[in-house]
């Protein structure tokens, strides 16, 4: 009996395909998500639609037991054995996108802000994981809930969380514990965190409420959202820096203030990795001006390193 | 380098702003937003610190355009050699313009302006220059500035009062622009580079002819102080002759006509005016009442004295000041003029030139013209030497008399030939004295109009107003046509349409002969029926010189002009004057400039003697005030005096500084360099930010 035909995912990131400029140009986010992930499955396969039915995923060789229905009575007349057509089960991940739609996610230098880049990468996974047929679900917050959506597959799912995503972002400041609590109270089927934020906030609790998420089964993968200008502080003429969130207002030369923003970033920065490192949360850095699908790829990558699926076909 | 206002220096202390800001510049109010700032502290600006200037040009420049702001605010100059010797430190140089005019008759005048000339005079310092000139309508330079320098320091004042003193009470018009122009020329030139000023001493009456100031740009540094001096009575009524418009007519008896002018600021409203006694005292006869409000004038007509044919006076009552309240009227004068109609028509023969030539020679009051005919069998005219005379020829002329025509042209005088006929050209030849040009008889098709008519020529220049120049309506059907060309130096006057000569002006001796290509009977043309045939006569009578009218009267102070009186070629004319002294004018001068009284003056030559009026201008009569800004509005620096000399104590310490500063005028340079410099930095600046944009930079 022959074996079944593998079905692999590409084991390099693929080069990005859509200019993130280009991409973050184009007003309507399903449109972005949509690009974003027929760009990745490109990059996976070389015709990821051509050959596949919605249902069928793969063939296996037949056991005793296994249901009659299900053999192929045409490889049987061919090749004169019994194989096993498999066909989309019932998912079993549950991914809940936990998307911070603060106003410090409304700063944005290149054109285009983190919030957009965020939504535009929320909904990239949201429709990525939705064709894969998992369940995903939105939780938005600024300084308190603002959205949530339960996980589910259902068609129509995916442009309700896609609306939801698509308002901008809002008045508040960010506050990370409120929907970390929320969401391990309301979620209690084992699920994919996928958080997405600046996290540019004090992180004395944070690792607290990761680790009652993480407790209660849920793997979790947060994604920091950041400006270059956050990451670089490249300003050159002194001026008064405002808060965008509280409004505060601070005169900085940047010239002398430089070196001490990047050190205390870089130390907030490996805070917030060590935190990840010790709850086996997977963190991932995403620049507004890197593309997304590099960053899809690696995500993906990371999982596969994990030892966890990536749901490409393989249920 | 020297500083008149040091204390401005003080300003360049504002070149501290710039660098501030540019050390300040840092606290800038632009906010920039910012995701968070939990990882920034608070940095404050530090002004001291000297590598946080950026834009050096920039500030540089800025600094400069203050430093030169504040460098011509402190007025510098710069030190030269002292004065010439001849130019002593704080010397002025005054004119003193005394008006001598005839308004300044008026009760008190003379003497308020001889004591303040005085007090003036005196009140002159040793170091100063002064000129003493006197002014009517033409400006008397009785002293000038090297003969005050001459005469010793405490004698000057005497000596110059005394010249003063000679002036005879003038009787002459006001020509302040022309006295003006003059003092300023001099004080404008000279070492003295433009320094000086004008003291005037006049009662400054509405009629003092200031338009002569008109776009005369006036000196820089020439001050004019007005003096005046005011009347002890107030208003003033004048009379003047007024044009006499009777002589035109054939009128029957004489008028003369005077116009009294009441000056708006007097205070009577009745006057009489009429003829005088010969003492001037008295009215001779009935006066006339003339009711005339103030600022206004009214014309009174007033009959010649029956059987008075010799010059009078007139006289005004009722007026206070009686400097204009005579005026000396000539009788009219009939000029006798004879014509000579050379030709074989009888004068009662409708169809022929004559009879309309008899028709519309004038007879006037100004113009009586005695036609002589000269048929062709008749004995030539006889005229005598001088005689008024004009002559009028058509058709064919007989050699006899068109030899005779021949001398009295060469002699001086004018013809008239009109070609009625083809067989004129022999007596055009010989009038004209030159080979006969061939005459050819022409009738135009239709009818021939003049054209290209010469408004230029004296002859037709009364026509040259578009009113009177349409000569069209003037037909002729037929003419004699020749060619100018054959007769030299010959000048046409008009044309035919058809391009030949209608009118030719040939110069034969002294005299003109006029030829007329034409004749103006019906049978040849329109002309004696057309309304320009009387003025045409009247236009060639004068032009011929054979009617002089000479004016109504002359003005005090003014040229006569003897041919205007008919002295032409009459020798030397002797004149007399109202007070009996007696001027010869030779021929070749023919202008009496001796009329400076009003009165009635003579004028004799030879059988021929003319008497002739002089009177004021009327121009003396507004003795108004001058409107007080009307000199300055035409850019006189004017200020009232005192009448007495701003001395010594007036003159600042630092006299010459401010005279050098002022005629160095560094700060203008200065402020020109301060604005190029801000033109600079406006451009630099712009370019800096537009760089700084592009390269989200700072905006200095």
């Amino acid at each position: 009996m022959p074996s079944p035909a593998p079905s692999q995912p590409a084991a390099a990131p693929p080069a990005s395909r859509i200019d993130t400029e280009a991409l973050m140009s184009i007003r309507s986010l399903e449109l972005r998500a949509r690009a974003v992930v027929e760009g990745f499955w490109s990059g996976l396969h070389r015709s990821p639609y051509h050959g596949f039915s919605v249902e069928f995923t793969e063939y296996r060789q037949y056991t005793t037991g296994d249901d009659l229905r299900h053999l192929d009575w045409r490889v049987f007349a061919r090749s004169d054995r019994y194989y096993i057509r498999k066909f989309e089960d019932e998912t079993n991940l549950r991914c809940h996108l936990v998307v911070d739609q603060s106003q410090s996610m409304a700063y944005g230098t290149p054109g285009w802000t983190k919030a957009d880049y965020a939504a535009t990468l929320a909904a990239t996974l949201a429709r990525f994981l939705h064709l894969q047929g998992d369940a995903v679900g939105l939780l938005s917050f600024d300084e308190g809930l603002r959205d949530y959506l339960p996980a589910k597959q259902r068609a129509g799912h995916l442009r309700q969380i896609i609306i939801a995503l698509d308002k901008p972002a809002g008045g508040g400041s960010t506050d990370l514990i409120k929907p970390l609590q929320r969401i391990t109270e309301i979620v209690r089927k084992r699920a994919l965190m996928v958080l997405i934020s600046d996290f540019l906030t004090p992180l004395d609790d944070l690792e607290r409420h990761l680790l009652s998420l993480t407790a209660s089964g849920h793997e979790t993968v947060l994604f920091q959202v950041l400006d270059p200008s956050e990451q670089t502080f490249g300003f050159s003429a002194p001026s008064v820096f405002e808060d965008v969130e509280s409004g505060q207002t601070l005169f900085v030369d940047p010239a002398a203030a430089r070196a001490g923003y990047l050190e205390r970033f870089a130390a907030h920065q490996a805070a917030l990795g060590e935190i990840c490192r010790k709850l086996g949360s997977a963190f991932h850095i995403l620049s507004t001006t890197q593309p997304l699908e590099g960053a899809l790829t690696e995500f993906f990558h990371d999982r596969l390193k994990r030892g966890r699926l990536v749901r490409r076909g393989q249920r | 380098m020297m500083f008149l206002a040091p204390l401005f220096l003080l300003g360049s202390l504002a070149i501290a702003g710039p660098v501030l800001f540019h050390l300040v510049r840092r606290a800038t109010k632009e906010k920039t937003p910012f995701s968070s700032l939990l990882f920034l502290r608070p940095d404050p600006p530090r002004l001291t610190q000297r590598s946080r200037i950026e834009h050096w040009l920039l500030l540089l420049l800025r600094a400069l355009a203050l430093g030169l702001l504040a460098l011509a605010f402190a007025r510098p100059f710069l030190r030269t050699a002292a004065p010439a010797e001849d130019d002593p430190a704080g010397s002025r140089r005054i004119v003193l313009l005394v008006d001598s005019s005839a308004s300044m008759n008026r009760t008190g005048l003379r003497t308020a302006a001889r004591e303040k000339a005085d007090a003036i005079l005196r009140s002159a310092r040793p170091v100063d220059q002064v000129a003493v000139w006197s002014f009517d309508s033409a400006t008397h330079r009785l002293m000038d500035f090297t003969q005050w320098s001459a005469l010793p320091a405490d004698t000057r004042a005497s000596v110059a009062g005394g010249l003063l003193d000679e002036i005879k009470p003038g009787w002459a018009a006001t020509n302040l622009s022309s006295a003006l122009t003059g003092a300023a020329e001099l004080l404008a030139e000279g070492a003295h580079k433009g320094g000086g000023s004008i003291i005037l001493i006049s009662d400054l009456q509405e009629g003092s002819r200031v338009e002569g100031l008109q776009g005369w740009e006036w000196p820089q540094g020439v001050q004019v102080t007005a003096v005046s001096v005011t009347p002890a009575n107030k208003g003033n009524a004048g009379l003047h002759l007024a044009p006499d418009l009777s002589g035109m007519a054939a009128a029957a008896d004489p008028v003369a006509r005077v116009r009294v002018s009441n000056s708006a600021d007097s205070t009577s409203e009745q006057f009489q005016t009429g003829w005088a006694t010969a003492d001037g005292t008295g009215f001779s006869g009935q006066a006339v009442d003339v009711y005339v409000p103030p600022g206004q004038s009214r014309i009174a007509s007033l009959p010649w004295p029956k059987g008075a044919n010799t010059p009078g006076r007139l006289l005004l009552r009722g007026d206070g000041e009686i400097f204009d309240n005579t005026v000396f009227a000539a009788p009219p004068v009939t000029a006798e003029v004879r014509a000579c109609y050379f030709g074989p028509e009888a004068a009662t023969d409708a169809k022929e030139s004559l009879f309309f030539l008899t028709q519309a020679l004038p007879q006037t009051q100004q113009v009586r013209v005695d036609l002589t005919l000269v048929k062709p069998a008749d004995a030539l005219p006889v005229i005598l030497p001088g005689q008024p005379v004009i002559f009028f020829a058509s058709g064919a002329v007989p050699d006899a008399q068109a030899d005779f025509l021949h001398t009295q042209l060469v002699a001086g005088r004018t013809a008239l030939l009109a070609l009625t006929k083809p067989d004129a050209a022999p007596a055009l030849a010989r009038i004209s004295g030159v080979a006969a040009p061939a005459l050819e008889d022409v009738k135009p098709a239709n009818y021939g109009m003049l054209s290209q008519l010469d408004f230029q020529h004296p002859l037709l220049a009364p026509f040259a107003d578009p009113r009177f120049s349409d000569f069209t309506k003037i037909r002729f059907w037929k003419y004699r046509r020749f060619t100018a060309a054959s007769l030299p130096g010959s000048r046409v006057i008009a044309k035919f349409d058809s391009g030949d000569p209608a009118l030719v002006e040939v110069p034969v001796g002294a005299g003109r002969l006029l030829v007329l290509a034409s004749g103006w009977q019906p049978e040849d043309s329109q002309l004696a029926l057309s309304s320009k045939f009387v003025p045409l006569l009247s236009s060639l009578l004068e032009w011929s010189g054979a009617v002089v009218t000479p004016p109504a009267q002359f003005l005090a102070g003014q040229p006569v002009p003897l041919s205007q009186l008919g002295f032409v070629n009459a020798g030397a004319v002797t004149l007399k004057s109202p007070d009996g002294t007696t001027t010869v004018v030779e021929p070749a001068s023919g202008v009496f400039n001796g009329a400076t009284q009003p009165g009635l003056y003579t004028a004799t030559a030879g059988v021929l003697t003319r008497s002739f009026a002089v009177n004021l201008d009327p121009a003396e009569s507004r003795t108004a005030p001058l409107p007080p800004d009307d000199l300055e509005r035409l850019g006189v620096p004017v200020k009232p005096g005192t009448g007495k000399l701003d001395n010594p104590a007036a003159v600042p310490e630092n006299a010459p500084a401010i005279e050098a500063e002022s005629r160095q005028k560094l700060w203008r340079w200065i402020i020109a360099g301060a604005l190029a410099v801000l033109l600079i930095e406006t451009l630099l600046a712009g370019l800096t930010a537009r760089r700084a944009t592009a390269t989200g930079g700072t905006v200095p």
